[in-house]
């Protein structure tokens, strides 16, 4: 198989809990049994469904469901009008993923009207809910804000430049960021390469996005690395015409 | 009693050895899969050099024959693993598991593939040895019809003849030879594999992708099973893998035992040419034979018939 490199994981530069992309997941925690719809919207526009079954009796903890994947061109012929159906078991969580392509997805779920209930909307990925964990990768290198556009918290993550060693490097567990209607706790997150942040929230209500304030290029930083080297000839100028000219005495 | 013996001395066999040794030329190209690595090679060889020993026991030894391997081209192609992070445990479970894991995030595409070229013609060098019985062979040429006489085949060029060849009893070759320089031809192989598959990528993520892989070239020889000794592995891979000395011990035995003769001549053996309105004379040689001593080797024949 030819290399084929996922270029939307490297040029992801903001991260929005509001607008899932590949490096930004969402655990949403699910409370009653019942059968639900999730509706999967990319860019506010609707483009796929699938169908949820929270059912105390299965031990299935979560369920994965790749937004990417649920797109009609992502699909064989045969599946492009099945709505995938998914069944998980009470308490367990909603695991929404974007494996590939440049993101943009949010999922709205409804719970599916009984003879006793009403088709109720009971979770919108724009606004999450206590319980949600959001959990964000940023691979670029650089300095990064956080915010939370609703609590209007604010705070800061570095990713430290990558380390090319001789043997192969598994990032360090997650860093654990606590989003409370005070803020981020804590609000300053030192990371390693492609390690991640598991955003916890302890709020009723909030909105988060990591964006990208200053890349670290590492040694390709500009005027850090020359690329040719240049020869100079020790003999001035002067004494190189004059070794040429024949007869002359030195 | 034979009507006619022949002697040939050993620097005239070494002669005429020198001729037959100097046709041999073949190649061949193949692919195979080993696994974890794939290989596709041209290869072809020459022969050069050796010593020839007539034997007092009716055998010829040629020795520290070298064969020269050009052209000698081969491809590795191998699968380097998916670059994927995250995949970690959010909220383990007290009784065993998981109840919450991070999905996992792949940079690259399930087992990307990359190819190593790598060019050793005219750098690897084997000796074969062998012992060889002389053989006589009768041969009539295919493209002679019944209908023609001795003078109509020689006119067209398509006379029976008699045949000397060099059978082999056995042969030996020494492992392939790998010379120190074949490393650095492989590390090139692989830092142009690497920069051709990342080299448009930014720094960064060029950076990203090493670290988390760790050495490329480290890694590709881990999945090569390259070892600590390349010369090994790689006269290994030639040699047994691949089959380059099985190949080169079959032509040889095959070049010198059925298509290149040490000696021929017609039969009818032609005395007199053409003298103006006078056929050629010729003569029929029957019940060739030939003997080997250490000093030269003999051929017996009658005449006539």
């Amino acid at each position: 198989m030819p290399a084929r490199i996922n270029t939307h994981a490297l040029r992801q530069i903001q991260i929005e809990s509001g607008s899932l992309g590949i490096l930004g997941s969402l655990a949403h925690p699910l409370g009653d049994e019942g059968d639900y719809v999730g509706i999967v919207s990319k860019n506010d526009a609707q483009v796929a469904a699938f169908r949820l079954r929270v059912d105390g009796k299965v031990s299935v903890p979560q369920v994965d469901v790749d937004l990417a994947g649920l797109l009609p061109e992502a699909k064989g012929r045969a599946e492009r009008h099945r709505e995938p159906a998914y069944v998980v078991t009470q308490k367990g969580y909603l695991v929404l993923l974007v494996s590939q392509g440049p993101g943009g997805f949010s999922v709205s779920v409804e719970k599916v009207a009984t003879d006793k209930s009403k088709p109720q909307r009971v979770y919108d990925s724009r606004s999450l809910q206590r319980g949600d964990v959001f959990i964000v990768t940023p691979l670029r290198p650089g300095s990064y804000d956080m915010t939370d556009s609703v609590g209007k918290a604010k705070g800061h993550i570095r990713v430290a430049y990558p380390e090319v060693a001789t043997g192969r490097y598994e990032p360090p567990a997650p860093v654990t960021v606590t989003v409370t209607e005070r803020g981020f706790n804590p609000a300053k997150v030192e990371l390693r390469a492609a390690q991640s942040v598991v955003f916890q929230i302890e709020s009723s209500n909030a909105s988060l996005i990591v964006n990208l304030a200053e890349p670290d290029e590492g040694p390709y930083k500009k005027g850090a690395r020359s690329d040719s080297f240049r020869w100079t000839n020790p003999t001035p100028p002067g004494r190189r015409d004059e070794e040429k000219t024949p007869g002359k005495k030195s | 009693m034979s009507d006619l013996t022949v002697a040939v001395s050993e620097p005239t066999f070494k002669r005429l050895f020198a001729k037959v040794r100097d046709n041999v030329t073949e190649s061949t190209a193949g692919s195979a899969d080993f696994g974890p690595f794939s290989a596709s090679w041209n290869v072809g060889f020459k022969l050069q050099g050796g010593t020839v020993d007539l034997q007092n026991d009716g055998t010829v030894r040629i020795s520290e024959l070298d064969v020269v391997y050009t052209p000698l081209q081969l491809s590795l192609g191998l699968d380097i693993p998916e670059v994927c992070v995250g995949g970690f445990c959010i909220i383990p479970n007290p009784f065993g598991g998981c109840i919450l894991r991070a999905p996992r995030i792949c940079v690259f595409s399930a087992d990307p593939d990359i190819s190593l070229p790598i060019n050793l013609s005219g750098l690897i060098t084997t000796e074969i040895s062998g012992a060889f019985r002389i053989k006589t062979r009768y041969r009539v040429d295919p493209n002679r019809t019944a209908t023609m006489t001795n003078l109509d085949a020689e006119d067209a060029h398509v006379a029976n003849k008699w045949q000397l060849l060099l059978d082999p009893v056995w042969l030996d070759i020494d492992p392939i030879d790998i010379p120190d320089t074949v490393g650095n031809i492989l590390d090139t192989a692989i830092n142009n594999a690497v920069d051709a598959l990342l080299g448009w990528l930014p720094g960064w993520a060029r950076d990203l992708i090493k670290a988390i892989l760790g050495s490329i070239a480290n890694l590709i020889r881990a999945i090569l099973d390259i070892g600590d000794d390349i010369q090994e592995w790689l006269s290994n891979l030639l040699g047994v893998s691949i089959g380059i000395l099985n190949f080169v011990a079959t032509t040889v035995a095959d070049y010198f035992a059925n298509r290149y003769p040490l000696f021929e001549f017609e039969d009818p053996y032609p005395i007199l040419g053409y003298d103006g309105p006078l056929i050629p004379v010729k003569v029929p040689v029957l019940d060739l034979a030939v003997s080997v001593s250490d000093t030269e080797m003999a051929l017996t024949a009658n005449v006539g018939g």
